[in-house]
């Protein structure tokens, strides 16, 4: 190193007061670059789990007790009755996405 | 010629998953470099016989003017391939593409100018290079603000192809009108980021420097590309299931 | 023309006939619907005027400072006149439907889009270079200048229509895109700048200043031939897309 102690290398001969904060400056952009693209990233996943945890729910009826309105179909949790639920809700899922 | 490759390319799934593999081991990479080169300029170079100390600036100064011209280059290829073959995923690409090289342009502004004040006592000065690159910045907020304003995907992919395109070719003009300009008026004949002959010791840590920051930069190119892939996928079964097997980065 | 030589006129010469007789159609077009509301066409004059005003109150109304500052603010000032006038250029077609019109013509759009920069820079630019004179004495431009800076402005005027057209062209269908316009249009407009005060910076200290309007020269021709292309690609991919 060309700084023989802590002092001299906070100073840089004059010049420490331009090189460092440069440095900090250096150092905030490079997060910055680090920071966005994750937390652009967990967002964008939360809400891909929130729809498709969403879609799931609609597809199983038995389910429901979230306070959605009530589905006629709930009542009947026969298999047959399973048929219709289920394409009513995936035209839902379309439109809720 | 297998242009199968080619259009293989163009899936953002089959992006999504090679880059998967790759990304861990590029940011590693990346990280020992950028610390590498930084640290070793930052403390292990001998000071400069003309500028003394503040030219330890030279190594954020010059890889991010680099990179933020760098960038350009590639959003407008991005853009040409978008415009001609429609894959979706060069368009992706100059999105992702674009906040980078912004960030980047405006430190090198700003390391330009700081890195001024010892060397020419003033906080700015129109020098040829800067005033380049504050015009540069310009493009940039150009492309950023045009995809802001237009709502449709498809339009907003086009337009921002097309004016990165006529940016680009704008850029050699921009550079030498401004030299041009520069050395109408040019008052001092020093010049802010010549490179004469840089002794091994400077060279080295620069070009090590160099190399992270466009490492530095792919991968986070990486990062925000996969972050849109999932986005704009997110109707299809592979992403819902990348998703729910909860994969990290 | 003889009749044997029409029978030898084949049908790409009677397309391309057709494509400029479009061409002075819409030209002629636009330069009667400007007259039509003079007061639109005079707005960016009155700017121009406004403008170049607000130096001399802004800065200093003595001779010396406001004459080496004269060149530059003349420029600056047609530069930001034009800026403001580029807004209309397709606004109005896009509004009544006319713009879907021409995308939907059979005649080439670089040409019809041609066409109306002709028109915009007749009814725009050229009042602007009948002001600058006026102005370039009002901010006491030293006399040797004023060849130097009619024929520059005269270069570049239409250089900025053309270049402008480009933004214009993209941010047609952007609510509010006026602002997105200037800022879309300064980069293309800043080499042009340029040259044009340059030359006249040139003519002030007294040296020759041809150069600089080759360059402008060379530059309007590279822009006529790739602007209306420019233009009419992005008014496809903007108001098809």
């Amino acid at each position: 190193m060309y700084f023989e102690n802590f002092a001299s290398l906070v100073d840089m001969g004059g010049h420490g007061i331009y090189v460092w904060p440069t440095y900090a400056l250096g150092l905030l952009v490079i997060l910055y670059n680090i920071v966005s693209p994750m937390m652009a990233r967990k967002k964008i996943v939360t809400q891909i789990r929130r729809q498709a945890k969403a879609a799931n729910n609609r597809k199983k009826p038995a389910s429901s007790d979230t306070g959605r309105k009530v589905n006629s179909h709930e009542q009947f949790s026969a298999n047959g009755q399973q048929q219709a639920s289920t394409t009513e809700s995936s035209r839902t899922v379309n439109e809720g996405e | 010629m297998n242009w199968t490759f080619f259009h293989k390319l163009g899936s953002p799934k089959w992006f999504y998953e090679i880059s998967g593999k790759w990304l861990p081991w590029l940011a590693i990479l990346a990280a020992l470099m950028m610390a590498t080169g930084l640290t070793w300029g930052l403390l292990f170079t001998p000071p400069d016989y003309l500028q003394g100390n503040s030219y330890r600036i030279i190594f954020l100064h010059v890889p991010t003017a680099f990179l933020a011209s760098a960038i350009y280059v590639s959003m407008a290829i991005a853009g040409a391939v978008t415009l001609i073959w429609r894959i979706k995923l060069a368009d992706m690409a100059l999105k992702c593409m674009a906040p980078i090289g912004t960030s980047f342009c405006f430190l090198a502004l700003l390391t330009g100018a700081i890195w001024g004040k010892p060397t020419w006592g003033t906080w700015w000065v129109w020098d040829a290079r800067l005033t380049s690159m504050l015009i540069l910045l310009f493009l940039y907020f150009g492309v950023i603000a045009l995809r802001g304003a237009i709502r449709s995907a498809t339009t907003q992919a086009r337009a921002c192809a097309i004016l990165t395109l006529v940016g680009v070719v704008n850029i050699p003009i921009i550079k030498f009108s401004v030299q041009w300009w520069n050395t109408l008026h040019q008052g001092s004949t020093l010049k802010l980021t010549e490179k004469p002959s840089m002794a091994p010791e400077m060279l080295w840590p620069l070009l090590i420097s160099i190399a992270a920051f466009y490492l530095f930069f792919t991968v986070v190119l990486i990062i925000r590309l996969r972050t849109e892939i999932l986005d704009r996928e997110r109707r299809t079964k592979w992403v819902r299931n990348a998703v729910e097997a909860g994969a990290r980065s | 023309m003889s009749t044997a030589h029409n029978k030898v006129l084949q049908a790409k010469d009677v397309r391309q006939l057709e494509g400029r007789k479009a061409m002075m159609a819409l030209i002629r077009r636009d330069l009667r619907l400007a007259f039509r509301t003079p007061g639109q066409s005079l707005n960016p004059v009155a700017f121009y005027l406004m403008v170049a005003s607000l130096f001399p109150l802004g800065i200093a109304p003595e001779r010396e400072t406001l004459s080496q500052l004269a060149g530059g603010i003349v420029w600056i000032g047609a530069l930001l006149a034009v800026l403001l006038s580029l807004d209309s250029l397709f606004k109005g077609d896009n509004d009544d439907g006319s713009l879907d019109q021409l995308l939907l013509s059979p005649h080439p759009l670089p040409l019809l889009v041609l066409g109306k920069i002709i028109a915009h820079w007749l009814t725009t630019g050229v009042a602007l270079i009948v002001m600058a004179p006026i102005l370039a004495l009002m901010l006491h431009l030293p006399e040797q200048a004023f060849p130097a800076l009619m024929a520059s402005l005269l270069l570049g005027t239409p250089l900025m229509s053309l270049a402008g057209g480009i933004g214009a062209a993209l941010t047609v269908r952007v609510q509010r895109g006026g602002v997105l316009l200037t800022l879309l249009s300064l980069p293309l407009y800043i080499p042009v700048l340029i040259f044009g005060t340059g030359a006249v910076q040139s003519a002030v200290d007294g040296m020759g200043y041809s150069g600089h309007l080759l360059w402008l020269g060379a530059f309007l021709v590279m822009g006529l031939c790739l602007a209306p292309i420019a233009i009419a690609a992005s008014l496809r991919i903007v108001v098809d897309g």
